[in-house]
């Protein structure tokens, strides 16, 4: 293949173009959502937030599930992400971090907020004080328990109403 | 498979001087590992440090595009190609097209155009990402490599693109290329296309 324009030509244009940006292509709509396709060791800020949203996150899929009166396999088998990976999310792995597809998945077959799962999951790195505040209360609460209790249900509908709001007001 | 089309000049903004610089056709290791070594990191650290507000203007959209993974998807695709610019032996610009989409002008309904999937320069080159960026032109040469692509394939310099916001009017203004407005089936941003007979002007 060859250039078709001039080399002195292609000089005289570009010292004549505009000092513009010329990027293109599809586009990110979200710009939080950004970090989840960076390196983690590429981050310069504190990641220790985002570690703490995880349990929550862990948490949060696990009373999901139970509420739904699944077991982790028949909950792979439904929102199509592998078994391994619920575990790890439910065990709350330390830094695990899961893959995008499973969040969307998950997201979708449990009617949950994507972009708050994704801060959540410690995908995203959130400067949202107050989800992450409500994500503490909510993994500090639950914690412990093996039966979706009333009380577990009302933690439930709270974290999912903070991550809906949230995603309301973007 | 990466070879050299080209060396080109790209203008020094500092030095107010021309450069040479290498356009390839085909990206390798050493331009990935620019793009996850020298562009990341200065992406990652814009986005660490900025507002909300900064983000909108930082333009680091593109650090969502994982080069690694298309050209890994994409790099042995015969109807895909990628292209580099390189200055100083580093990475200054990247772009990927494809050959399979075609034109939306009524003149040309159906016709094939160049589709520019993803192009990119480096974060130290933009004028809206560093206070003092560093060179100008790697835009206009990966879109001249668009453009020559586009006659070999017998397209006649057609090609279209969509824009980052920021950059519409780059490709309206500077160009001349046709905005057919905001496309609701590509996130509302505008696609662009540039007919043959503009393709003739902006390489003569």
């Amino acid at each position: 293949m060859k250039l078709y324009i001039d080399r002195t030509r292609l000089r005289e244009r570009i010292l004549h173009d505009p000092d513009l940006d010329v990027e293109a292509g599809f586009p990110i709509r979200d710009v939080e959502t950004l970090n989840m396709f960076l390196p983690r060791d590429l981050f310069v800020g504190d990641l220790a937030p985002a570690a703490e949203m995880t349990i929550t996150f862990g948490t949060l899929i696990e009373l999901a599930r139970r509420q739904r009166k699944l077991t982790i396999e028949q909950l792979s088998e439904k929102a199509r992400v592998d078994a391994s990976e619920l575990i790890a999310i439910e065990k709350k792995r330390s830094g695990y971090v899961p893959k995008p597809r499973t969040i969307h998945q998950l997201a979708a077959f449990l009617h949950l907020p994507e972009k708050g799962l994704m801060k959540l999951s410690g995908a995203v790195v959130s400067r949202d004080e107050k989800l992450r505040n409500a994500a503490l209360r909510f993994a500090a609460k639950s914690a412990g328990l093996d039966k979706l209790t009333r009380s577990e249900e009302e933690l439930l509908h709270e974290i999912v109403k903070c991550l809906s709001d949230d995603e309301a007001t973007r | 498979m990466k070879s050299l089309i080209s060396v080109v000049d790209i203008l020094d903004r500092l030095t107010k001087q021309f450069v040479e610089a290498k356009l390839y056709s085909g990206i390798d290791e050493a331009n990935l590992a620019d793009f996850e070594a020298r562009w990341l990191p200065l992406l990652a650290e814009k986005l660490q440090r900025a507002t909300p507000e900064e983000l909108a203007q930082a333009q680091a959209q593109d650090a969502r595009w994982n080069w690694r993974r298309k050209e890994a998807a994409w790099g042995h695709a015969l109807s895909y190609q990628a292209f580099a610019v390189e200055a100083d032996t580093v990475t200054q610009g990247l772009m990927y097209v494809s050959k399979h989409h075609h034109s939306r002008l009524p003149d040309h309904l159906g016709a094939p155009v160049i589709y520019v999937e993803a192009i990119a320069t480096a974060p130290w080159n933009r004028p809206r990402f560093v206070p003092q960026p560093k060179y100008k032109g790697v835009g206009q040469v990966l879109i001249q490599a668009a453009i020559s692509l586009s006659i070999e394939e017998e397209y006649k310099g057609r090609i279209g693109l969509h824009a980052l916001p920021q950059s519409d009017s780059w490709y309206r203004d500077a160009l001349g290329m046709i905005d057919f407005g905001a496309d609701p089936d590509a996130h509302d941003m505008h696609y662009f296309e540039l007919t043959g007979e503009q393709a003739t002007k902006l390489i003569s």
